[in-house]
């Protein structure tokens, strides 16, 4: 065996890639206009929120926790951000706001977590209901708007276009890749680079697997447990701030329900729920797949309930096709074992 | 030469409980100092307060002639102390070196050098004479080489002192050697060793001194060449265990229990027959797929072909409930995952095995119950507690024999036991042998797994011989001898 | 022999947080509204509080019996729904057909969903929380698209008295069907779970589902079974709320599995299985709409309410762990006293049949 092979094996991937891209090739080549630049550009920014939350959730899932607060908590900071803005206070500071409440309110979430010791489905649970009654009260239950005027330049300028490109004249062949589209990337991106390069992987990794083994191993639980949190509560905040600049003002209601949208997206990922296990581009691909079904159907005309039965039945089929995909490993993993005749 | 390490005077209270009793001895730079001693009598205790996870009530550790005066995990770890606990602490998802730099990375700014660690990991695996890319990820690897990362994390971490806690339990023969070698080498490199284990034949093999310890007490600290095993037993048990292995059975019954050609994913063409009022030990390394075996027999797994008799009639595969109406049982390796509820009480784990027998009618009747139960736990002398204690709190023995009550109550008729004393101190093993002893005696029939060859051979009838998922050997006792037994467990492998 | 009797009084205390918080939460409004000069602990008030848990009560058995298996069922509202709006039309004030038709018809589209879930649970591996999901999006999508925009209303008189029906007053305390109806429930479930070896078997499979196994019990039936059971229970209280509300829609119960979980981890249950007492959901279900009642003739917003839901969730659920952990630890020492006595005792016979 002189020659070093490159093996590439079915599980390096993650497992939502083989599900994106039959749900994704499906939708091409059933619904007319699916595969088209201006669709695309559609999906894509309709699934920003999404591609967030589900981002904070696998961290939240491969630690061994799981916050079910994501989605009070869009609601929460959006509303924070857009009552600062009714009253004319500059994006730039409302932004910073809602922001900073949502790392804190993730700081929240990690507290009760690890010092009061409640199990994380629990404590977020409950955490939810208070984000979403905060907003409620803030908002007195109504959508909020605002005046056009200069504090608002900034989230205008948010909600632009930033490369748009033609490939045609009607709408459909346009191309056009939005300011909060680019932001979206590039804070995955970041978490990305964070995750593989520096300790956040391997910690999350480890406190997962095994919390005594990580103490043992001189990680502070306590600290990566909060930082975590608030990591989630951050990428919350902005999740909110981009749904508010996305329909350019803010239902109090608008995060119902994100997170466990968030969870399907996750564990549809690869995601276990126990913890140890996952990663964050599957979460992500998980969320892709779920939106490219949702506009594929709604594209061919669609209605919305039936969609939801649709929905339904491809997520016990993408999870039958995980378990597929999981076992072939297992079964190549085993020969590999019994070759490489390790001790 | 200088001594290493030293306890002076260690003592520990726990509520109700004196867990150390002004314990002393000592440490040596490249010796392998051995401690034994029943479950309770205080080694990992004052392995923990070894590691800082413990502080002492009094006395001192004297870390190379300086006493230390504070102490924590992270500590001890600084000063060169390095634990190996049986249960591993490795991550499985992240790599060797991703593992083996666990908590201690090195870094570039806030970035991890990955290449450092990788360069720096394939070092020390060559070091210790191992052959695996420290890329590989933890879950892919064997227990053996799992083991050896744990000890490579402790020498990255530059430790003076390693500690293991029962290194050797799921350990394979050849995995074993590998570890005596590695250890070898630590010797030769100054390092001063602890080693626990329950497996007192290795004493003599791999350890320069050995202490006993009971009930939080030292009792003798000595060069092991100077003692003999019953010396050590004795001072373990605090009494003399003159049969460790009880033998009162007389002549065999009909064929009760008869697995005929079963071939499953890890095993093929398997057939043993065990007679009423014998035990049939099984040998073999680990990984031969007895385990797997019988697993598949009881019905836990699906096999690919075969079948499972109890008493001439066929066991449905796939079905543990039916197997267990038909009086098949299965005591499991793992207890704690897979022989008992811990967070239920001895009653509680004691009965789910013989509702129906119990209660035919389905309605609970607590009097009845514990009366049952109460009967049992006499019978196995579970002396230690009351029904209603929750079976976390019991000790490794006291739990194995909760287990065996279990099925006891359902009146089974074939057990079988895999690893049965596996991390059990001598005082309940041979309890639990005579209670073995006492169900062939009965008329039952045992199948006993086990990787300890003097178990085997002191409890067994009949032993047969798994090697490399197949059936390598069935020979009476008398005809063969451990040797032998060793040859057919490598032959297939 | 330091004070048993004394140490076995506080276990059982313990044991019964729920009822701690539940006096706790009744005293607290009690006060408040007393201070504003108004009288909250009525009979008629009580009556009321109890009445409304009633219904929740029924949603919360179902939840909490696959809460106790290690799993959970968000799947509630949605088979509420969808079940009284397939079966909706037979119920109508006008309908030909016997009134039992669609009861027992919608009992049975709720074991057969029930059965899915489980088939879902145990064959196919899905995790309890995505397979339960799947099942919430398929059912409350097939509702809307039976129905569409309709609504169903005006129901047959006589099967609205489930949930409208009042049997006696005591002062000011009436006691409705609904209450009767949900204490039977609980009292059935009460039975199967704590004195058959069903019950047993469910707790165990809750506890640890591998040791189960390994024991004999027929964990994967086990557990279809539970599933079908809180499917049935989610039908049975769709039959009670649209004969509350008078109408069947698609949109019935959209937040019911969420009440449900809440009035659980309220009552004690454990997220991880195995653990809880059937009673505790009756303990939530109070609590819960004592906070609507009390905040209500405060005055406050409806808003705070949710609030103080989610605040209270995480403060019962510290207390309910702080008080398990304190009885487990008087209880083991009071396990150690037994041991040591039964010890002397087998000690002293010992020392007289020598003697």
């Amino acid at each position: 065996m002189a020659k070093r092979k490159i093996n590439i094996r079915l599980s390096d991937f993650p497992n939502s890639t083989y599900v994106f891209i039959v749900a994704f090739v499906l939708a091409s080549v059933i619904v007319p206009n699916f595969f088209t630049p201006g669709n695309i550009t559609t999906m894509l920014t309709q699934a920003c929120v999404m591609m967030i939350l589900s981002t904070a959730m696998s961290m939240c899932l491969m630690m061994g926790c799981i916050d079910l607060s994501l989605g009070g908590m869009v609601s929460m900071t959006g509303v924070i951000i857009a009552i600062l803005l009714k009253n004319g206070v500059h994006a730039g500071i409302a932004i910073l706001a809602g922001i900073v409440s949502g790392t804190a309110f993730g700081m929240f979430n990690g507290f009760v977590v690890t010092k009061m010791k409640v199990p994380p489905f629990i404590a977020t649970f409950g955490a939810s209901g208070i984000a979403q009654s905060i907003a409620n009260t803030i908002s007195q239950e109504r959508t909020i708007s605002w005046e056009q005027g200069s504090h608002v330049k900034l989230v205008n300028l948010l909600g632009s276009n930033i490369l748009t490109v033609y490939f045609g004249p009607r709408p459909a062949q346009i191309l056009s890749i939005s300011a909060l589209l680019l932001i979206t990337v590039i804070i995955i991106a970041i978490v990305l680079v964070l995750f593989k390069k520096t300790t956040l992987g391997s910690n999350v990794y480890a406190l997962g697997a095994n919390e005594e083994t990580a103490r043992l191993s001189g990680i502070d639980n306590v600290k990566w447990k909060v930082g975590i949190y608030a990591l989630s509560g951050f990428l919350a905040s902005l999740a909110g701030m981009i749904v508010m600049i996305r329909t350019n003002s803010l239902q109090p209601t608008v995060g119902d329900g994100l997170e466990f949208q968030a969870v399907v997206a996750a564990v549809l990922g690869g995601n276990s729920m126990k913890g140890g296990k996952g990663s964050v581009p599957g979460a992500v691909l998980g969320a892709l797949t779920l939106y490219t079904v949702r506009n594929a159907m709604s594209l061919w005309g669609i209605d919305t309930s039936v969609v939801m039965v649709v929905i339904g039945c491809i997520l016990v089929f993408g999870m039958m096709l995980n378990q597929v995909v999981n076992s072939l490993a297992e079964k190549r993993k085993l020969y590999r074992r019994a070759e490489g005749r390790e001790a | 030469m200088e001594k290493l390490l030293e306890f002076r005077n260690i003592s520990k209270y726990f509520p109700g409980v004196k867990a150390l009793d002004d314990v002393s001895f000592d440490l040596y730079p490249g010796e392998v100092h051995v401690i034994v001693g029943e479950n309770g009598a205080g080694k990992s205790t004052l392995m923990k307060v070894l590691s800082g996870a413990y502080t002492a009530d009094s006395g001192q550790v004297v870390l190379e002639g300086k006493p230390l005066e504070k102490n924590s995990p992270k500590i001890s770890e600084e000063m060169g102390i390095s634990m190996i606990y049986q249960e591993l602490n490795l991550v499985p998802e992240l790599s060797i070196s991703s593992n083996v730099f666990l908590g201690h990375e090195i870094k570039k700014g806030i970035f991890v050098d990955k290449r450092a660690q990788k360069k720096r990991a394939d070092e020390l695996l060559k070091d210790v004479g191992i052959q695996v890319d420290s890329n590989t990820l933890v879950k892919n690897l064997g227990v053996g080489t799992q083991q050896m990362v744990e000890i490579i994390k402790a020498l990255s971490k530059n430790a003076k002192i390693i500690v293991f806690d029962e290194p050797t339990s799921s350990l394979t023969e050849s995995e074993i050697r590998e570890l005596f070698r590695i250890i070898g080498l630590l010797k030769e490199r100054g390092v001063g060793m602890f080693y626990i284990s329950h497996r007192l034949e290795e004493l003599f093999e791999i350890g320069n001194r050995v202490t006993v310890m009971r009930d939080g007490k030292h009792i003798l600290t000595d060069e092991i060449k100077n003692l003999s095993m019953s010396q050590i037993i004795e001072g373990i048990a605090g009494r003399t265990i003159e049969n460790l292995y009880p033998h009162t059975r007389k002549e065999r019954g009909e064929v009760l229990f008869e697995i005929k050609n079963l071939c499953g994913e890890k095993f093929k063409n398997v057939s043993i027959k065990v007679h009423a009022g014998e035990i049939v030990g099984v040998s073999g390394l680990v990984g031969a797929g007895r385990t797997e075996t019988v697993r598949a027999a009881f019905g836990i797994d699906k096999y690919l072909s075969g079948e499972v008799l109890v008493q001439g009639k066929k066991v449905p595969p796939g079905r543990p409930d039916l197997s267990a109406k038909m009086g098949l049982c299965l005591l499991p390796e793992d207890r704690k995952v897979e022989g008992l509820a811990l967070s239920l009480n001895i009653r509680e784990n004691s009965v789910i095995s013989s509702l129906k027998l119990l209660y035919p009618r389905g309605i609970i009747n607590d009097q009845l119950e514990q009366g049952q139960v109460e009967a049992f736990v006499d019978k196995l002398e579970i002396a230690a507690s009351t029904q209603e204690k929750l079976t976390r709190f019991l000790s490794g023995g006291t739990q194995q024999k909760v287990v065996i009550a279990k099925w006891l109550m359902s009146k089974s008729r074939v057990f079988i036991f895999d690893e049965p004393t596996r991390g059990i101190d001598v005082g309940a093993k041979s309890s639990i042998y005579e209670l073995m002893d006492q169900l062939v005696e009965d008329g039952a029939a045992i199948l006993m797994i086990s990787s300890d060859l003097p178990e085997v051979f002191g409890m067994s009838d009949r032993i047969v011989v798994m090697s490399g998922g197949e059936l390598v050997g069935d020979v009476d006792k008398q005809e063969t001898d451990q040797n032998a037994v060793l040859h057919l467990a490598f032959s297939n492998v | 022999m330091q004070n048993m009797p004394k140490k076995r009084m506080a276990a059982r205390l313990c044991g019964l947080s729920t009822v701690i918080i539940m006096v706790f939460v009744l005293s607290l409004f009690t006060v408040i509204n007393g201070a504003k000069g108004i009288n909250f602990l009525t009979a008629s008030n009580i009556s009321t509080i109890i009445n409304q848990a009633s219904f929740l009560v029924i949603v919360g058995i179902g939840q909490a019996i696959v809460i106790l298996v290690g799993g959970i069922n968000l799947s509630m509202g949605a088979v509420m729904a969808f079940t009284t709006v397939l079966c909706g039309g037979m119920l109508l004030k006008g309908s030909a057909t016997n009134v039992l038709v669609p009861v027992i018809l919608i009992l049975g589209m709720g074991a057969l969903i029930g059965f899915l879930n489980g088939i879902m649970v145990t064959r196919l591996n899905i995790p309890p929380f995505i397979a339960t999901f799947a099942m919430m999006y398929v059912c409350r999508g097939l509702a809307w698209v039976y129905l569409r925009n309709r609504v169903l209303y005006s129901l047959n008189e006589g099967f609205r008295k489930i949930a409208t029906g009042r049997l006696i007053s005591i002062g000011g305390f009436a006691v409705t069907a609904p209450m009767v109806i949900a204490g039977t429930a609980l009292l059935l479930f009460y039975l199967i779970l704590k004195r058959t070896t069903l019950g047993r078997k469910i707790y165990f499979t809750g506890a640890n589902p591998t040791a189960a196994r390994f024991s004999g019990i027929n964990t994967e039936r086990i557990t279809i079974l539970v599933y079908i059971l809180s499917s049935v229970m989610a039908a049975f209280a769709g039959l009670m709320y649209v004969a509350r509300l008078n109408s069947a829609e698609p949109g019935l119960a959209g937040k019911a599995h969420f009440e449900a979980i809440t009035i659980s981890l309220i009552g004690g249950f454990s997220m991880a299985g195995g653990y809880g007492n059937i009673w505790g959901i009756a303990g939530g279900a109070v609590v819960v709409y004592t906070i609507q009642a009390g905040m209500n003739s405060l005055q406050l917003p409806s808003e705070l309410q949710t609030l103080v839901n989610g605040a209270l969730i995480i403060i019962a659920v510290f207390v309910n762990q702080f008080l398990m952990n304190k009885k487990m630890e008087i209880e083991n020492d009071l396990c150690e006293e037994l041991t040591v006595q039964k010890a002397k005792k087998k000690a002293d016979k010992g020392m007289e049949d020598k003697g």
